[in-house]
């Protein structure tokens, strides 16, 4: 059984079409790229997998099952925008992630908090967008999931952190666990992913692992996300 | 998960009104102490001011915490926030219930600081006299015991409130499922949601009137208030109240656990 399975899922807003007809296997323990220009449709597909749309058509099937609590038990999300209530303090936010999800662990992130200078006890309506973001990441990293979804995981964060950032990702996700990563910044991501999807205008129009692509075409995913999405 | 939940909404909702309670006992205490000093034309008027808005707030009170409650479903259910509630390992029905016990017990809890400010501002031997005679009266009129006229007086108002907070959740459903001017189609299907019941009651009183005289004649004519059509009136109100309040709830339930659209 796959991990995640997208069956016909279509998604409109109104008239307009964000997603069609998307068919999509993601097996276990892989990292994938999820890559698209703006507006390809990259964060519509990912809240659809986390059960924050209602599909227009078609279903999402997590272990073959629709998303519900169980799902939301093995998909640890990163979204691409602030989610956590401002009010809180970083520690307060640690045990609302503790008392919810069996599959947290709090020390690596405290560890993981204390390596990028953040503190404890600041409250995140204290903080910059970039350093809410980064306590948003150590949370979601710090879970023992199946399935991780970071939605533009670097989007916010200083070139000079998104190395730590990558790191962090590859050394705490859980063995046998696969991860989907959306972004645009392919350059950044691409030493890391086991196999690439290319999404424009709510269509897959590729799928392959990396290195295969990159042979193929004799280039670097970067080279051939240029290529195929020039304006 | 409920208990979890529950106790998250209830901090972030009394963190907001606690405010306005303490404001709403602290002038309510300062205007009784200044109203107390004899032969002090100037403490006495600072305190009349002083109890003046203890009565503002306590009214802010209640529609604070009516606002509150919606506000929080909205940024919890639909907005920014909604990103982590809904990835929760949770079900949306056990959402939806936490948000509506949570209002309901901030709203008890604001009724009961409302009858605090109330009795530190007003209380006195002869007032409670007043209050007993009063109410002794009425009680009569209404040929019932002060007990049962409070208690169905009481039930009244608080399914009057917990019908305005579901019309309030059913608007902002409602509201929240379309893909643009979400917040003008929750404040009018929320506005619909309210008036449109209320219309049916007044379609039910009617009927009922076509086979009880006393509630017809309450209807359409101007004669005297008949005690037995008012009494009729408030016991058919809190069937019909319940009847909605449990109608509303399930449909919130159920549109709730097909799925959002969040922003």
């Amino acid at each position: 059984m796959e991990l995640l399975e997208c069956k016909n899922l279509s998604k409109f807003y109104d008239k307009k079409e964000a997603l069609k007809d998307v068919n999509l296997k993601v097996p276990r323990g892989k990292i994938i790229g999820l890559l698209g220009k703006n507006g390809s449709g990259k964060t519509t597909l990912i809240k659809l997998i986390n059960d924050l749309l209602i599909p227009t058509s078609g279903e999402v099937l997590i272990n073959g099952e629709k998303p519900g609590v169980e799902s939301k038990k093995i998909i640890s999300y990163l979204p691409e925008r602030t989610y956590l209530d401002k009010d809180m303090k970083v520690n307060q936010v640690i045990k609302y992630f503790e008392e919810f999800y069996d599959n947290f662990n709090a020390d690596p992130a405290r560890k993981l908090l204390k390596d990028l200078d953040l503190d404890e006890e600041q409250k995140l309506s204290k903080m910059s967008k970039g350093m809410q973001e980064k306590v948003q990441l150590i949370l979601v990293m710090s879970r023992k999931a199946d399935l991780y979804i970071l939605d533009e995981p670097l989007g916010g964060v200083d070139p000079a952190t998104r190395d730590y950032i990558l790191d962090t990702i590859l050394s705490n996700f859980n063995e046998g666990a696969s991860v989907i990563i959306s972004t645009h910044l392919i350059a950044d991501i691409e030493r890391i992913l086991d196999e690439v999807i290319f999404i424009d205008k709510g269509k897959i129009i590729l799928t392959s692992p990396a290195d295969e692509l990159r042979n193929k075409e004799n280039a670097s995913i970067d080279e051939i996300f240029r290529r195929c999405f020039k304006c | 998960m409920l208990g979890k939940l529950l106790k998250y909404d209830l901090k972030w909702t009394y963190k907001g009104v606690m405010v306005f309670y303490i404001l709403a006992i602290i002038f309510s205490t300062i205007g009784r102490l200044l109203s107390e000093i004899e032969n002090s034309l100037i403490f006495n008027i600072i305190g009349q001011v002083c109890i003046g808005t203890a009565v503002a707030m306590v009214v802010n009170v209640l529609i604070n915490n009516l606002i509150r409650v919606w506000v929080r479903f909205i940024r919890n259910s639909y907005k920014d926030e909604s990103y982590l509630t809904h990835t929760l390992p949770v079900s949306k029905k056990t959402i939806f219930l936490s948000k509506v016990l949570s209002a309901i017990i901030t709203m008890i809890t604001s009724a009961v600081i409302i009858v605090v400010c109330v009795a530190i501002c007003y209380y006195s031997q002869e007032s409670i006299e007043w209050v007993k005679q009063s109410l002794e009266f009425v009680a009569s009129t209404y040929n019932s015991t002060v007990v049962g006229f409070l208690l169905i007086v009481t039930v009244v108002l608080f399914l009057e409130m917990i019908f305005a907070l579901f019309a309030g959740y059913i608007g902002i459903i409602f509201g929240q499922k379309s893909n643009n001017l979400k917040t003008g189609k929750s404040v009018l299907y929320g506005f619909i949601a309210y008036m449109i019941p209320q219309t049916i009651t007044i379609g039910i009183i009617f009927i009922l009137g076509l086979f009880n005289k006393d509630i017809m004649n309450l209807l359409n004519t101007t004669s005297i208030i008949n005690v037995e059509a008012i009494k009729s009136i408030m016991y058919a109100g809190i069937v019909i109240y319940i009847c909605y309040i449990s109608i509303y709830y399930l449909i919130g339930k159920r549109q709730f656990e097909k799925g959002v659209n969040v922003d």
